[in-house]
């Protein structure tokens, strides 16, 4: 029985890597703005179900390390490489499948939580669909009356909580993460980090930032950035 | 695909509308602004009164600098809430672009319109034909619309604070500033209106909008 | 680079002599006509340099390439120069032989557009940090203040009143100009060109 298991979940492990496999490859990256070298000499590879951590004191460079790979910033030198079943997509579509979770992100105070998620979720051709979000929801902990609040009134716990619910409801299959935990509360962490491993064994491509040992720990591989 | 980014489309403009209806302070602050540019430009006239080429001219200036201080907060308040990464992550640049154009274009059409019977009352303005005179108003403010928001989202690149966007907009609205004032001078009665002048505005509106979406996708 | 300097020089020692002992003094403007030799080439500086920021601007974006950001803001720095030159030079001449400085004449208001321009585009260049964003920003910008120039050409002739000496070649086709003073404007015009060239390549970035 514990043989068929393993059988099992190799054979979905297979499956999963056949179908979609994304892979983002940085070579030799230097961030520089103005004088000041924020990054420099950077290599690494992240894939699809495999969990990167990138750790590092503050101002090592981690979150510009983020918005490099979301194309949010550029790089001064070096290259980025994302790939898909190993072909490389040049244009900006591939952006699209990537979805995050940072302490800049922010949804319009204004709106109410559903009317946010319409919107985001929206914009990635995704409907808004009640039964799936409740469950988002749910996962982080979250009921789903907090879809009536506006996004404004929410603690900045809830708010993280949200924010992690739209990342689970984007279908993203890359997952760039900065310091998730943050403001979130033991219960919520535990949350977060069962998803963050059930979504490694869908075969999603996780990047994590973040200085919190139990974080960290869940990683299959670490950088370091000095 | 077509539907799916009018779709899009919409969803940003909507957006927008509902944002403003709900913080009130930004239209308020941009309505207040140009009130207080044309009484300000009453109270320095004294009760003159002006020809019609001076009070065309002076009315533009307001309306400029009123549409200014509205177009600038367009991505810079993105900025300053935080919420321009969520834009960026999930929407792509063209549906941004033209669903704040769209608003952009309502919001500042309605503000002319609004402001225009102020300046009128206050300056003791005869205009020919208010049917043409609305035109020239919404074909300026989408004039300014539609260049704005693409330099909106670049002045927000720009670290020196607030002023560069009308540094900015200046030379480019240029042509829809000299055509405006000239066609309201007309209607004010120093002349005949001249169509071809308001097709020239028009012809503005349309080629800034399409060269602001080109152009959008090296700033997104 | 050296046959070029050595060109310049030879060329501008040249002109310096043609224009302070052979042309004639024109009807009507006098001695003050010398200034057209200085005006004329810098104002056609300022619009070539106007146009080669936007084409490198252009450039960047199509291939990302650092040094063509380089040349496009190198440009607009040596435009701003020139455009200025060319607004003294005018602004003499048209205090000598019409009694003002500035009069709102059509070609005036353009060197003041073209001003702005570059002064709102120099001022965004400073204003961002990040090298790669600011080539990127910029180029976008000098590309769409490109979009206004046929409205303006279009429109300023029409509401501005003009007594700028027409161009080169006047409305009838013919050449409304002694040889003399022809083959000086152009050769000027040359030499003024080739100085553009070599300050544009002669950066520390080569």
């Amino acid at each position: 029985m514990p043989f068929l298991l393993c059988y099992g979940i190799l054979f979905k492990g297979y499956l999963i890597v056949r179908d979609v496999m994304y892979s983002i490859i940085l070579k030799d990256i230097t961030k520089k703005y103005g004088q000041n070298t924020i990054l420099e000499n950077i290599s690494l590879k992240a894939e699809s179900g495999r969990i990167l951590a990138i750790t590092g004191g503050n101002g090592s460079g981690k979150s510009t390390l983020l918005k490099l790979i979301m194309g949010i910033e550029e790089v001064s030198s070096g290259e980025i490489h994302y790939l898909l079943n190993k072909q490389e997509i040049v244009d900006k579509s591939f952006l699209k499948n990537i979805a995050t979770v940072t302490p800049e992100l922010e949804f319009y105070p204004q709106l109410t939580v559903q009317e946010n998620m319409e919107l985001f979720l929206g914009l990635r051709d995704i409907s808004f669909n009640a039964k799936i979000i409740a469950e988002c929801l749910e996962r982080f902990g979250l009921k789903a009356n907090v879809l009536n609040k506006f996004f404004g009134e929410l603690s900045t716990g809830m708010a993280q909580r949200v924010k992690l619910a739209v990342l689970l409801a984007s279908n993203s299959e890359i997952w760039l993460l900065d310091e998730p935990g943050s403001n979130i509360d033991e219960a919520g962490v535990n949350l977060l980090l069962k998803e963050i491993s059930n979504a490694k064994k869908a075969g999603k491509l996780i990047i994590l930032a973040t200085n919190d040992s139990r974080e960290v720990a869940v990683a299959d591989e670490i950088f370091q950035l000095k | 695909m077509k539907s799916s980014s009018s779709n899009k489309i919409m969803q940003i403009f909507q957006k927008e509308i509902k944002c403003a209806l709900r913080n009130k302070s930004s239209f308020l602050t941009c309505l207040m602004f140009g009130v207080t540019v044309i009484a300000c430009v009453s109270f320095a006239l004294q009760g003159n009164v002006l020809e019609a080429k001076m009070q065309a001219s002076i009315f533009w200036i307001a309306l400029f600098f009123t549409f200014m201080s509205c177009g600038e907060g367009i991505f810079a308040d993105e900025v300053k809430a935080g919420t321009i990464l969520a834009l960026r992550i999930y929407g792509d640049g063209q549906s941004v672009l033209w669903g704040k154009m769209l608003y952009n274009a309502v919001f500042l059409s309605v503000m002319a319109v609004v402001l225009a019977p102020l300046y009128i009352m206050f300056m003791d303005c005869d205009i020919n034909n208010l049917f043409l005179f609305a035109l020239v108003l919404i074909a300026g403010a989408i004039g300014v619309a539609s260049s704005g928001t693409l330099v909106a989202s670049l002045s927000v690149s720009a670290n020196s604070g607030k002023g560069i966007f009308a540094i900015l907009m200046l030379p480019v609205i240029l042509p829809v500033l000299l055509l405006s004032v000239l066609l309201t001078s007309q209607l004010m009665g120093a002349g005949d209106f001249e169509m071809q002048y308001l097709g020239a505005v028009i012809f503005y509106d349309v080629i800034s909008a399409v060269g602001a979406s080109v152009l959008f996708d090296y700033v997104w | 680079m050296k046959l070029l300097n050595w060109g310049i020089g030879i060329l501008t020692v040249i002109l310096i002599y043609l224009v302070m002992f052979v042309v004639p003094p024109a009807k009507g403007m006098g001695e003050a006509v010398r200034i057209v030799f200085f005006h004329v080439p810098m104002a056609w500086l300022a619009v070539v340099a106007f146009f080669m920021n936007a084409y490198w601007g252009a450039m960047y974006l199509k291939a990302k390439d650092m040094r063509k950001d380089y040349l496009s803001g190198k440009s607009a720095q040596l435009g701003m120069v020139f455009v200025l030159l060319a607004c003294a030079s005018g602004a003499v001449f048209s205090k000598l032989t019409w009694g003002a400085y500035w009069n709102w004449d059509p070609r005036q208001t353009t060197i003041l557009v073209l001003i702005l321009i570059y002064g709102a585009y120099l001022t965004l260049r400073s204003a961002i940090n990040d090298e790669q964003k600011r080539a990127r920003i910029t180029a976008v910008y000098s590309l769409f203040s490109c979009l206004t120039v046929p409205f303006l050409v279009f429109i300023i002739p029409r509401l501005y009143f003009s007594l700028h000496p027409s161009p080169l070649i006047n409305s009838g086709g013919s050449v409304d100009m002694e040889p003399v003073m022809l083959m000086t404007l152009l050769l000027g015009v040359l030499d003024a060109t080739l100085l553009y060239v070599r300050l544009l390549l002669g950066g520390k970035n080569e």
